[in-house]
């Protein structure tokens, strides 16, 4: 069953169809939903949309979302501003966050990925750069994801720090907590043997 | 180590199969079309979770199913072992029916999930076809694919170097295509030099490694095989854009570290081109009768012999590296030879405690008839034992 692209619905489902995650069925479950749906509902999603785009904006340090000039981390004078966490998307942020981490953050929006035709431009990096440059950071943390392309753009904005003389560090590589070794895949287990450290 | 319970459920042309299997020889006999080739295919494949002949895993679910709402073909063996009894299960899902589901392999060793390349080697086996003859004279992915396939089984870092080397050239040649179009800076290139070093340096010393351990083995049995005794050489030839002429590396720093000045030395080349020009991906190794190329000189018969050579060595490098027999699988390469040479590989073979043959033609190999401890015979996707001649 399809909609002709100009009908409302066909619409509303080719917009829905765009969105990361969502296939054919879904779009139009999600459409059919929506219509079904109570007025006041349908707009509130319409609206929260529309604040969202209007309203949040990146930080003009970090890169992170916001809805000021800059983010709240990087207002927080509590926060250790010496001590910079490099991620690769704001989702990352919270997810360190949890962990009750008090530095503050640098978001690359992406990873170096030449088969995607993501280059160093594509991302925050001569930012991070010109952060570094300015002085006052003592520590850069690398929290990119342990893929290849994590790897491959922790690799490259350790050489881009060298001159600066900041100390780049990234995150362990092993076991996950409360696993049980009989059921880890080698990879893991071999990376964990590897990053061993003395008790 | 030997499999002694081999279930297939909806595989090729099985619909079902429960077989149990002793040391020994077992002979399996049924003409052309039967389901003979898919048995041993299937073995293979709980050995190597990879199909020796199929281009997709929707290829391996039985037709009739492959449209059902279980487009699933399921495989399951039991394995005595020095390092303790095996049970494997795989599943393959040739097609997703639903959305939340993936198709590919589902595995499982000993009750517990495994990713599929954790599992690969957990059996060791070794296949003969009658396309062995390609080792010898055809072409390089051939040879690199015998290399590979008999390291992975007993080497887990080795597999695990290859797949990475897999994608860091694939993004690596998509930045050379970016360099060379100016869309991106050559320094961008160190990282990816770097790592493609490191674990082709690992496959490229593997390879080295491994082809010293078969050569002996290879040189040997083809003595034995051939008919005037000929010798058989095989040399390494790593693709190392002119420095593999310099002294050989010994250890795998050393290769990793040949590997990437390699890189820097072709790093023009490779950008005028567009693509990596060194790295195990471009190996080979030449194989050699009486000191001229097999693929050139050799006889179909010397070229032959010395395919199955290097089948044998890979047989007894399997069992060196696992201090453990593979099981050896023959798919009709019995027929094609004649008594003399069917006897020397019978006896070597005699020595593996699970050989599983397989035959269209049971008259022209009488005397492995007589040998088989098990004989079972094939027709249309059903096996039955069958007791005397």
């Amino acid at each position: 069953m399809s909609f002709p692209a100009q009908d409302p619905v066909g619409r509303l489902i080719e917009q829905l169809r765009r969105l990361p995650g969502i296939g054919p069925r879904s779009a139009q479950r999600i459409a059919f939903h929506l219509l079904r749906a109570p007025q006041p509902e349908a707009e509130a999603l319409a609206e929260a949309i529309v604040e969202v785009k209007r309203r949040v904006r990146l930080c003009g340090v970090c890169f992170h979302i916001t809805e000021g000039e800059r983010c709240r981390f990087c207002l927080d004078e509590s926060r250790d501003q010496g001590l910079v966490c490099v991620v690769e998307q704001p989702l990352d942020v919270f997810a360190i966050e949890r962990t009750g981490y008090r530095g503050v953050y640098h978001v690359l929006h992406g990873v170096l990925n030449p088969l995607e035709g993501v280059g160093p431009e594509q991302l925050r990096l001569a930012e991070l750069v010109e952060r570094v440059r300015r002085g006052g950071i003592r520590e850069v943390i690398m929290a990119t994801n342990p893929s290849l392309e994590g790897e491959a753009t922790a690799m490259y904005v350790r050489r881009l720090l060298e001159p600066f003389g900041v100390q780049v560090t990234r995150l362990a590589r092993g076991l996950p907590a409360g696993a049980d070794l009989d059921y880890l895949d080698d990879a893991t287990l071999t990376r964990a043997l590897e990053g061993r450290q003395a008790l | 180590m030997y499999i002694y319970r081999l279930s297939l459920r909806n595989f090729r042309n099985y619909a079902s199969v429960d077989l149990e299997l002793d040391r020994g020889l077992s002979l399996f006999v049924g003409e052309n079309a039967q389901g003979k080739s898919n048995l041993l295919e299937a073995i293979y494949l709980l050995s190597t979770l990879r199909s020796s002949r199929a281009a997709s895993d929707a290829d391996l679910v039985r037709r009739d199913v492959l449209e059902s709402p279980f487009p699933v073909a399921r495989l399951e063996c039991e394995v005595e072992r020095s390092a303790g009894n095996l049970r494997l299960e795989v599943a393959i899902v040739g097609r997703t029916v639903d959305p939340s589901h993936r198709a590919g392999k589902r595995v499982r060793v000993n009750g517990i999930p495994r990713k599929a390349s954790d599992a690969v080697g957990q059996l060791a086996a070794v296949l003969f076809t009658t396309l062995d003859i390609g080792i010898v004279a055809g072409a390089p992915l051939l040879r690199r694919r015998y290399l590979d396939m008999m390291i992975s089984q007993v080497d887990r870092g080795y597999l695990r170097a290859m797949q990475r080397y897999a994608r860091v050239l694939q993004q690596r040649n998509s930045l050379l295509k970016r360099i060379q179009g100016g869309q991106a800076s050559a320094t961008e290139l160190n990282f990816w030099d770097q790592e493609l070093a490191h674990s082709g340096g690992i496959i490229m010393f593997g390879r080295a490694q491994a082809l010293a351990q078969i050569i002996p083995h290879a040189k040997l049995h083809m003595e034995r095989l051939s008919d005037d005794q000929e010798r058989l050489d095989l040399t390494y030839r790593p693709a190392l854009g002119g420095l593999e002429d310099v002294d050989c590396p010994l250890d795998e720093p050393e290769w990793i570290a040949r590997l990437l000045r390699a890189l820097q030395r072709v790093r023009q080349r490779e950008i005028q081109q567009g693509t990596t020009v060194v790295g195990p991906h471009r190996d080979d190794f030449a194989v050699e009768i009486d000191g001229m190329p097999a693929d050139a000189f050799g006889s179909r018969a010397q070229q032959r012999s010395a395919a199955l050579s290097l089948r044998i060595a890979e047989a007894m490098y399997l069992r060196q590296a696992l201090g453990d027999d593979p099981v050896v699988l023959l798919d009709d390469v019995l027929s094609e030879l004649d008594a003399r040479r069917r006897r020397g590989v019978l006896e070597i073979l005699d020595t593996f405690q699970q050989t599983i043959v397989t035959t269209a033609d049971p008259d022209r190999v009488r005397d492995v008839l007589t040998r088989a401890s098990g004989r079972f015979v094939v027709i249309a996707g059903t096996i039955s034992r069958f007791e005397g001649e």
